[in-house]
């Protein structure tokens, strides 16, 4: 190999490691991935390549995450848009032992007991997605293209409040990406500041 | 969202590991609990206390008066700085005061970093006090009687687990017309003060230039060695990335990674420079682009 090549080389392998701190930007290529789901599914989002996909950051002892699911808004939005055609991706990437973290029974159970409709739930206990994501919040809520192109980066809504009483009149940015971009327009707000509890990620 | 006593809500968030959290009726419950009354003056709320204290022991008709709310907290437990960073909320105040009474913005020390890998906050941990100047303007303070302030205080406290909180406060004042002697809280203010950001002196400087991943902050004054930067907005930096010094003759350069969320180019970086006790400075550095 001479001196040019291996330059080179280095230069591809450094991209590589680099990619997943900004992969997640709007505008870009989402990334791929592989997880599994609380039924024991392997997901990718290759595999969901033609359709919106949602991926919805998710801890259910957070009270930020509480307040959408209290007041059913989260259920209600992820019924109205997978009824569209979405996928829908609740992803938990809680640490074992801390806030957050499920068992995949635990999940179904939950799921069942707050009539919670996605399409599925990624355990990621490892952390892996959420990184790859760059995920900080929950919720924090990220829309993905029939392209694969990522749309959408930020807060589920204008509201960063644990407040119920700030649901009603909020702008959800998650519908209101996804029905700009089911019109063919352009997404008017394309990142937001997340907002709620940190990922309990293993440190 | 009202308040959830402590224990039960710690109780509660620690059985979600065993995924038997959030049953709708219990949540209701600690919504209900929420509406029960809490002291006035001071509030002992699960993580937390939180009172009303004034730097002086009466109001004087027309004069501004000292006034804050002071976070007293359990080890572990941290509220949020005006930027919280990547997860939490600030504390809000809303104020209910007599006719003619004003109440200015909170004012913010310098916060702590806290937290660890990609997820880095802003706030407070032990105690906190955050001063607002009120106006006291009244048309009718009677001399003699006394006002009472109110204010509604919400606000996140986290350690491992995220709880809301509410209480309302109340500071009961004398009105007199000769100057009051400090109050036993004066100490408080006095510690408050020395972390709260002060003007730049004159003859430092601070300008920021930006290239597609970077802010570089370059500082000149003396001491800036070992100089903390937080910035006011919420997305202009990527909080978690670590901040590269590179001493300069007579002052310091600092390197912040941009937030990903950032768009478009901010015409200034603003934010707290902290040094130490006494040492919090204001910085708004404008930002030019690069030339290479």
């Amino acid at each position: 190999m001479n001196r040019m090549a291996f330059w080179a080389a280095g230069v591809v392998v450094a991209a590589a490691v680099m990619a997943p701190a900004r992969a997640a930007r709007v505008g870009d290529k989402a990334p791929d991935f592989s997880a599994t789901d609380s039924n024991g599914v392997k997901r990718t989002l290759s595999g969901n390549a033609g359709k919106f996909v949602v991926l919805e950051w998710h801890n259910n002892g957070c009270p930020f995450v509480r307040k959408h699911y209290l007041s059913g808004s989260m259920q209600q939005r992820q019924k109205e848009w997978t009824a569209r055609g979405v996928v829908w991706l609740t992803v938990i990437s809680s640490a074992p032992g801390h806030q957050g973290y499920v068992t995949a029974d635990e999940e179904n159970a939950y799921l069942k007991r707050m009539n919670a409709a996605p399409t599925a739930v990624l355990l990621d206990p490892s952390g892996d997605l959420g990184h790859l994501y760059d995920a900080k919040t929950s919720p924090h809520m990220f829309v993905i293209d029939p392209s694969g192109t990522l749309i959408y980066n930020g807060a589920i809504d204008d509201q960063p409040s644990p407040d119920p009483a700030s649901l009603p009149g909020a702008t959800n940015y998650v519908a209101q990406a996804l029905a700009e971009a089911m019109a063919g327009k352009a997404v008017s707000v394309p990142t937001s500041r997340p907002y709620g509890c940190s990922v309990k990620y293993a440190d | 969202m009202g308040l959830l006593p402590g224990t039960r809500d710690g109780r509660r968030a620690r059985a979600g590991r065993a995924g038997a959290t959030l049953r709708p009726w219990l949540a209701a419950f600690g919504v209900v609990l929420a509406a029960v009354p809490v002291r006035a003056r001071q509030a002992e709320t699960g993580p937390l206390e939180v009172q009303l204290l004034c730097d002086t022991d009466s109001v004087r008709p027309g004069r501004p008066l000292r006034v804050g709310v002071y976070f007293e907290l359990q080890k572990g437990w941290h509220i949020y700085w005006r930027n919280p960073g990547d997860s939490g909320l600030p504390p809000q105040v809303r104020w209910t005061l007599p006719a003619g009474f004003q109440a200015g913005e909170l004012s913010w020390p310098a916060p702590e970093r806290l937290g660890s890998g990609s997820v880095i906050d802003y706030g407070y941990q032990g105690s906190v006090l955050l001063p607002v100047e009120l106006q006291t303007s009244g048309p009718a303070l009677a001399v003699g009687g006394t006002v009472t302030l109110s204010a509604q205080v919400s606000w996140i406290v986290c350690k491992d687990v995220c709880l809301p909180g509410k209480a309302e406060l109340k500071l009961v004042l004398p009105v007199r017309l000769e100057p009051g002697p400090v109050s036993a809280s004066h100490a408080r203010f006095q510690e408050a003060d020395a972390r709260l950001p002060r003007p730049m002196p004159p003859d430092w400087t601070a300008e920021a230039t930006v290239d597609p991943a970077h802010f570089v902050l370059t500082l000149h004054g003396a001491g800036l060695a070992r100089a903390a930067f937080f910035p006011l907005e919420a997305e202009q930096i990527d909080n978690a990335a670590p901040q590269t010094r590179t001493p300069l003759p007579g002052g310091l350069r600092l390197t912040l990674k941009k937030s990903d969320q950032m768009t478009g180019s901010p015409a200034r970086l603003d934010g707290v420079l902290a040094l130490g006790p006494g040492r919090v400075y204001a910085v708004s550095a404008p930002v030019r682009a690069r030339s290479e």
